[in-house]
């Protein structure tokens, strides 16, 4: 959780990773409710004048007694640790769980015990001593008044859309066509250059080397993630230190900062390539600043800047380590989609 | 479309190779073979093996292609003798496993059109995930330059040292091994094969679980499955273990959150029955051995899950026996958090190079 922070957020931590966790559904409420459900049993409840309210409360039968026994006791263990608002604090102290913390939420069982829950209404509670017949029916609709509750209660993982993926490699058809363009120019104008740096957007910036580790980033996921974030002023983006940050400023931010700045920047990072929509505004910035088009593709131009005494990237050489043939092995890294 | 074939059969196969390596640990003429429990045990034991010749070849710096060869050898070897151990036992497992289905056919058929259906939607869809620019980007990464994790996954930079956060947790070398194995596209093993796979194994483990709480009611059983599947749609945010599997089912963590933690409930379960079952306390250890290896983030949960859920078995057996016992579990875990602050603390490193 990048927004959240134990320091700042002190004992009301947990509450808050609980309410971002959960955000936008009712399955906590859920997972409590069925803890109730399948630690009583309901039918002793009904019938409790007799026994008193409590002591039926309290007794079980043996299927409510191993329910009990398998949901409740880490359920309270779970109050005891994770979920009180002490421990995150007292755990920050010793490491950085600002990040992690709510992984640790998914200690409880929380999808087990509803579906659980949901399987004892429907199997217990709707079925009655009524024919067959009916009793099916009562038990079909519970089950459909469960699975509406489960969907009205939470967010659709598809509420935006479904989006069938493109290809096999689920990765948008662009990519292969960019990497091929890059790997071409990169090699027609330096025949040792296999390792070309680039800058992209940012979507493509975490895609491309997913299809292609032989092009190398200018920066990585962190760095990228601050700048979309607004962690990044100006005064940093200017610094003669991090100079990636200057194509991050460009590329991602699209600031048009000096442009000597930033072939400066292209220039200490390496990068010969830049890779930006067709369509985004920046562009023409860019090309002002010296970089001329090596291809483009439907939506994507893929721009060359020509690096003063430039020297590919070569792996280091394990050759004397291994002792053994180091050529890389023989592999369809660049299959075609 | 045949290397989508190819991708989903390796999925088959996978499970396949679990239930082999399981076979050599679960095979015994005293005990019936579960099928299903004989793939969790395998599944384990196949990750803690294979750090086991992981973590060498990374210390002496040796090639992908090593690794490779190496892995299959070895995986070789221990699938022959899981065959060889298992073979006897496996004929009446499948037997009684088939019988059990037939007498309640519409009730499997129904949990398969389930987890059918569930893939299905899983895996036609298109999922930007920031995260697997490193988990997927790792894998190509060392197939590129035919390494173990010396290169950084997102720039491709070369690394003087190992990043001690994931030296433990091999997962996305043994990708990066398989695809060099099956000359597959790392693409397509991690989004099509090993997706596949997490949903499987995620579906098994509740299965496991239904088994332990409604017996042999297969009725019920596809009823929960049903119940949890259709909340593993809707639990969505970001940080759900239901978000984990739909959307980023190629990663360890997945399978940390949808098959180690449920089952270390199971676990729980079945000592519940019987505390004093040793067999059951080796899982538990064999759990905690080989969940490292698929991510990080175990070495913290896992410790922590079995502190709340076997802990209070204490209490509830009245049995102080259990205590050392789930100490013992717990060490795996809290071993590695050690060397990691340790890391941190800059007192270990492990360069990538000799010095």
């Amino acid at each position: 959780m990048q927004s959240l922070h134990i320091a700042d957020a002190g004992f009301g931590y947990i509450f808050k990773c609980i309410g971002l966790y959960y955000e936008g559904n009712i399955y906590f409420a859920l997972y409590l409710a069925s803890l109730i459900l399948l630690s009583v049993d309901l039918s002793r409840v009904t019938g409790a004048e007799r026994a008193g309210r409590w002591k039926a409360l309290l007794s079980a039968d043996g299927m409510t007694e191993r329910m009990r026994r398998i949901f409740l006791p880490q359920f309270v263990m779970m109050i005891l640790t994770v979920y009180n608002p002490v421990f995150p604090v007292i755990l920050n102290s010793f490491f950085d769980v600002n990040k992690e913390y709510y992984r640790f939420l998914w200690m409880a069982p929380v999808i087990i015990c509803i579906s659980a829950a949901a399987v004892r209404i429907v199997t217990e509670y709707a079925a009655d001593k009524t024919s067959s017949r009916i009793r099916h029916i009562r038990q079909a609709f519970c089950a459909a008044f469960i699975i509406c509750l489960l969907m009205a209660g939470g967010t659709w993982l598809y509420a935006d859309g479904y989006i069938v993926s493109p290809n096999i490699y689920h990765m948008p058809t662009e990519i292969p066509e960019i990497a091929e363009i890059i790997h071409e120019d990169a090699l027609k104008n330096d025949p040792a250059d296999e390792y070309p740096r680039a800058m992209f957007e940012y979507d493509y910036n975490m895609l491309i080397r997913q299809y292609d580790a032989g092009i190398m980033l200018a920066c990585d996921r962190e760095a990228y993630l601050n700048a979309v974030t607004g962690a990044l002023d100006y005064d940093t983006i200017m610094e003669d230190a991090d100079y990636y940050n200057r194509l991050l400023a460009v590329v991602a931010l699209g600031i048009e900062i000096p442009e000597d700045a930033f072939t400066e920047g292209l220039e200490e990072t390496g990068t010969e390539y830049v890779v930006v929509s067709t369509a985004n505004g920046i562009l023409p910035y860019i090309r002002k600043c010296g970089l001329t088009v090596a291809g483009e593709t439907a939506n994507h131009t893929i721009l060359r800047y020509e690096l003063p005494d430039y020297e590919p990237f070569e792996l280091p050489d394990y050759s004397e380590v291994w002792r053994l043939s180091p050529q890389p092995y023989d592999f369809l890294m660049h299959s075609k989609i | 479309m045949m290397q989508v074939v190819t991708a989903l059969t390796l999925a088959l196969v996978n499970i396949i190779i679990y239930f082999l390596f399981g076979c050599v640990l679960c095979a015994s003429k005293k005990r019936e073979l579960s099928l299903t429990r004989t793939v969790f045990v395998g599944f384990f034991f196949y990750y803690l093996l294979f750090t086991l010749c992981c973590i060498p070849i990374m210390l002496r710096w040796r090639p992908l292609y090593v690794l490779a060869r190496l892995w299959a050898a070895v995986a070789l070897a221990v699938c022959i003798l899981g065959a060889a151990r298992g073979i006897r036992l496996c004929k009446p497992a499948i037997g009684k496993a088939a019988s059990f289905i037939r007498s309640h056919i519409a009730a499997f058929a129904g949990m398969a059109c389930i987890v059918a259906v569930f893939a299905a939607i899983v895996l036609i869809s298109y999922q930007f995930t920031l995260d697997a620019s490193f988990y997927v980007g790792d894998v190509t990464t060392a197939l590129q330059t035919d390494t173990v994790r010396m290169y950084d996954a997102f720039t491709g930079d070369w690394q003087d040292h190992y990043d001690m956060r994931y030296f433990f947790a091999t997962f996305p070398m043994n990708d990066a091994v398989m695809c060099s194995l099956f000359r597959i596209h790392p693409l397509l093993w991690c989004k099509i094969t090993i997706s596949l796979t997490a949903i499987l194994l995620t579906f098994m483990v509740l299965y496991m679980i239904g088994r332990q709480l409604y017996g042999a009611s297969a009725g019920r059983i596809c009823l929960f499955m049903l119940f949890a599947a259709v909340a593993d749609f809707f639990m969505i945010t970001i940080y759900t273990t239901a978000a984990f599997l739909t959307t980023r089912n190629y990663e360890g963590k997945c399978l940390l959150a949808n098959v180690v933690l449920p089952g270390i409930l199971y676990i729980y379960i079945r000592l519940l029955e019987d505390v004093k079952d040793m067999r059951t306390w080796l899982l538990l250890l064999l759990t905690a051995l080989g969940s490292p290896v698929l991510s990080s983030t175990s070495n913290m949960l896992v410790p922590a899950m079995i502190g709340v859920t076997i802990v209070p078995l204490a209490f509830i057996k009245k049995d102080v026996a259990v205590l050392p016992k789930a100490v013992l579990c717990m060490l795996p875990g809290v071993t590695l958090t050690v060397i990691y602050i340790l890391y941190v603390k800059n007192i270990i490193v492990f360069y990538t190079f000799p010095r």
